[in-house]
């Protein structure tokens, strides 16, 4: 009796196995691949995702879809949010024809098997930074060895940047303690004491902890003299990308535009933000200071037009990865993205 | 049905479950990232089983849910008796039970987590935690069922209060006690793989995450949730045979 | 036949007992202000319909219940019962055997409770379920839902034999099983107290079963319960079974139902007065 139970049980586990946790297992079929421009006065509807929850740091997004940027494309844009697994299997498998990921995710993806493309940049300068109290933030990476970390977990571009400083420092993981944060909550593991350093954005954290108080002005360990690492970005799946090129660039061009209006005029980008994050009213002040900080961290250097790709950036990068053993190095980094910005 | 017959009707129904899903993946054309087919998820658990990917997450895992049950099945016992023979227990302590476990110990376990400053013991608390309901609750409904006429005649004879519970009502608690412990049991592997969730860096829970959002690696994912199904299966297996050996039939 | 050594003085002292529950309602006096006394090997019937408090009584003699008012003694120094003392044995009316248990671990259980060690009160517990005719190791060996009816009642009253009490009190002990069995099983009973004759309390609410097994029958009032009348029984032993036909027990019968009649009108009444309806 109880062990016809048994067979009931494994089908029902595997069966909540087989749902979790890519969401919409029903098959869509591939998205309408309308190489043409679409009917005049008609938008195509597209699905973009963007990362975990929403975000003053996604204001171009949001500018693009409230101020007609993609409208002016012939784009009605769906904005919604997934993780950074689900998000890049999503877009591959075309339930969404957008989304922002991490080009180190791309990497390990596309080194997979998985069928998905960057076609943008987000940032030119690499956001991901180690964030500790002044004094207890070391300048060179070797004097990172005894300290302990607070990170999400050992997955995403914050990961891929902390080994590759460590890497640099001629360290690897065992030498440091790792504590991980899977909520992506590190910053309550570095108030309660319990890490001496966090990984997190450097455009984003260290603003977040500075209105905690005096007591947590912070110092940075950036990576980019270190180990250079290319960013965020736009990532398509290859069948739209085969499919419908105009389409992307079309999307990527007025992403970039709302970019470069966000950095004329801050104000509006975060209006605009104000609109999509719940909780930005709580805090504006804050708020502001972070998308000034990552508008710098767009512009970077200033040597690329924004949403540009840096193919030297993707070798070293790339030379990086492989080094540190997360890709095998057997797909070529100029098949991993492909520019949608135009250098000429 | 012989022995034989119930291991060859489960082999049975397990091969066609995984017909069943092969079937769907084929005629859905899912691409491995989405849905990876029977097989394939089979090869990759004999791969990750070859190079010691697996074992070191499954025994962790393993730890915490063993450990988790352990401690929480003795203390809701405990608190069930209590909870049995003490109405105003019962009435101060119940609603606080109650919501405690209203609440997703998901919300929780982050917090629980750092209170504990990490590390196996938090994990065992939260694992715990997640197992405590079913079994207390079971005991106590166990133990308040006891049959009245049986308790006359046990104090007729003299027995006293301890005897009273250790000779008549816990025995008599026992069948109602196990379904909670079979409920029980199946809530720590999720208790562990929750606790997991909060802040480990080896597990099977862990491994799902490095599986899904680190290596995109979805049929080591599945491993991994298969290997959480094994285990499931076993402690409620394990679990069976205490109450064979335990209940008199 | 064996007499148990009965030492001098009453086995059984009742006077002026009262004993009340707090009932939600309100308090329920079962007894009130009873008096009345066993000799050692007295076989003493207690009858009467139900709810007249007979269980109370013999909950009372147990040690189970505290009396309001009054007292109970045993033995000759006429000390309070208490409930495991070993000095009482007490039968229910259903078998109250401890299901996960073997019959013969469930006839143990007195000693058991008092400590008495496993290879004793093994031996002591074989020993009592001999006197009830269940010396066959199988029988001592199964679990109670493995034995009928009969033999659990049979079980339940080894049990209460095993810590040989000199009182053995029992209520309504064969009322649950079918006639046929009753009617034995009252048969075996008295030969079982003739063999080894303790004193003995038996509550029924059957005429036949009081006549045909005690010395004297105790007819109670309605609650609150004392005793109405105590009737001798003159007639020999061993009493065959049934009994109909011998003139002196339809004397008895006849006195106990008078005196059933008296304090009870008003329930054992009859429904229909005969001729009514013809004469209507």
């Amino acid at each position: 009796m109880s062990t016809r139970a048994l067979p009931v049980a494994i089908a029902l586990m595997l069966t909540v196995a087989a749902c979790t946790p890519t969401a919409s297992m029903s098959p869509t079929a591939s998205p309408e691949l309308s190489p043409s421009p679409t009917p005049a006065g008609e938008l195509r509807q597209v699905r973009l995702l963007l990362g975990f929850r929403p975000d003053v740091q996604f204001a171009p997004f949001y500018l693009a879809q409230q101020d007609g940027y993609y409208a002016d494309a012939g784009l009605e844009v769906t904005i919604e949010h997934a993780g950074g697994g689900e998000l890049i299997r999503l877009v591959a498998d075309g339930q969404a024809e957008f989304g922002v990921a991490d080009a180190t995710d791309v990497m390990i993806a596309r080194t997979s098997g998985i069928p998905v493309t960057y076609v943008s940049s987000l940032f030119q300068s690499f956001p991901v930074a180690l964030i500790g109290l002044p004094g207890s933030v070391p300048t060179d990476p070797a004097e990172l060895a005894g300290m302990t970390i607070g990170t999400p977990g050992r997955f995403g571009s914050s990961w891929h940047a902390l080994l590759a400083l460590l890497d640099a420092g001629g360290l690897t993981e065992d030498d440091v303690t790792i504590r991980e944060y899977p909520q992506f909550n590190q910053v309550e593991g570095f108030l309660a004491g319990d890490v001496e350093l966090i990984t997190g954005f450097r455009n984003n954290e260290p603003i977040r902890l500075a209105a905690e108080g005096p007591d947590y002005a912070t110092n940075l360990l950036t990576i980019d003299e270190v180990a250079p690492l290319p960013g965020p970005g736009v990532v398509v799946g290859d069948e739209l990308l085969a499919g419908d090129r105009s389409l992307v660039e079309a999307f990527a061009s007025a992403t970039a535009a709302a970019q470069a209006a966000v950095v004329l005029e801050p104000a509006a980008g975060l209006a605009a933000a104000a609109m999509a994050v719940p909780t930005l009213w709580e805090d504006m002040d804050t708020a502001r200071s972070v998308l000034l900080a990552t508008i710098d961290l767009w512009e970077g250097d200033g040597a690329l037009p924004m949403g540009a790709i840096d193919p030297d950036l993707w070798e070293s990068g790339f030379a990086i990865m492989r080094g540190l053993g997360f890709i095998d190095g057997s797909v070529a980094p100029d098949e991993m993205y492909w520019p949608a910005i135009r250098l000429d | 049905m012989t022995i034989l017959r119930r291991l060859a009707f489960i082999a049975l129904s397990a091969f066609a479950f995984l017909a069943a899903w092969k079937v769907i993946v084929l005629i859905g054309g899912y691409p491995e990232y989405i849905l990876p087919a029977p097989d394939v998820v089979a090869l990759r658990a004999v791969e990750a089983i070859r190079n010691g990917t697996l074992q070191p997450h499954l025994v962790a895992t393993l730890e915490e849910s063993v450990i988790g049950f352990a401690v929480g099945a003795l203390v809701a016992v405990a608190a069930g008796i209590l909870l049995a023979k003490s109405l105003t227990a019962e009435r101060v302590l119940s609603p606080y039970l109650v919501a405690a476990q209203a609440i997703p110990i998901l919300a929780l376990a982050p917090l629980i987590d750092i209170w504990f400053g990490g590390g196996l013991t938090a994990r065992v608390v939260i694992c715990a935690l997640i197992v405590f309901f079913p079994i207390a609750i079971a005991t106590m409904v166990g133990i308040r069922s006891t049959d009245p006429l049986l308790v006359e005649m046990a104090r007729a004879y003299g027995a006293r209060p301890g005897q009273i519970t250790r000779l008549l009502e816990l025995p008599s608690a026992l069948p109602v006690l196990f379904g909670g412990l079979r409920v029980g049991v199946t809530l720590a592997v999720i208790g562990a793989v929750v606790a997991e969730w909060a802040g480990a860096s080896i597990g099977l829970g862990v491994l799902i995450n490095i599986a899904d959002q680190g290596l995109f690696d979805t049929p080591l994912m599945f491993v991994a949730l298969a290997s959480l199904a094994v285990l499931g299966l076993t402690f409620y297996g394990l679990v069976l045979v205490a109450e064979r050996l335990l209940i008199p039939r | 036949m064996e007499h148990a050594t009965q030492p001098p003085g009453p086995a059984i002292t009742i006077e002026g007992l009262s004993v009340a529950f707090r009932m939600p309602t309100g308090t329920l006096t079962a007894l009130d202000g009873l008096s009345g006394s066993v000799a050692p090997g007295e076989l003493v019937a207690v009858i009467g319909p139900n709810g007249c408090g007979k269980s109370t009584l013999l909950r009372a003699i147990a040690g189970l219940l505290a009396p309001r008012a009054g007292r109970i003694g045993l033995g000759p120094e006429a000390s309070p019962p208490q409930a495991g003392d070993g000095r009482t044995g007490l039968v229910f009316q259903q078998p109250r055997l401890l299901g996960w248990r073997s019959a013969l671990d469930n006839v143990a259980l007195p000693l058991e409770l008092r400590g008495t060690p496993r290879a004793e009160r093994h031996q002591a517990a074989e020993r009592a379920l001999a006197q009830v005719g269940l010396a066959d190791d199988s029988a001592g060996a199964l679990r109670p839902r493995e034995l009928s009816g009969g033999m659990q009642q049979r079980v339940a009253l080894a049990r209460s034999l095993v810590t040989d009490p000199p009182v053995l009190l029992l209520d309504e002990p064969f009322s649950a099983l079918d006639a046929l069995t009753r009617d034995a099983f009252d048969v075996q009973l008295e030969a079982l107290w003739l063999a080894r004759r303790r004193t003995v309390v038996l509550v029924t609410h059957s005429v036949g079963e009081a006549i045909g097994l005690a010395d004297r029958i105790w007819v109670m009032t309605p609650r609150p319960g004392r005793v109405a009348a105590d009737i001798r029984v003159p007639l020999g032993r061993p009493r065959p079974s049934g009994l109909t036909g011998d003139p002196g027990m339809a004397a008895v019968e006849a006195e106990v139902r008078q005196a059933l009649a008296a304090v009870h009108a008003p329930e054992l009444e009859g429904w229909a007065e005969p001729g009514r309806e013809a004469a209507a």
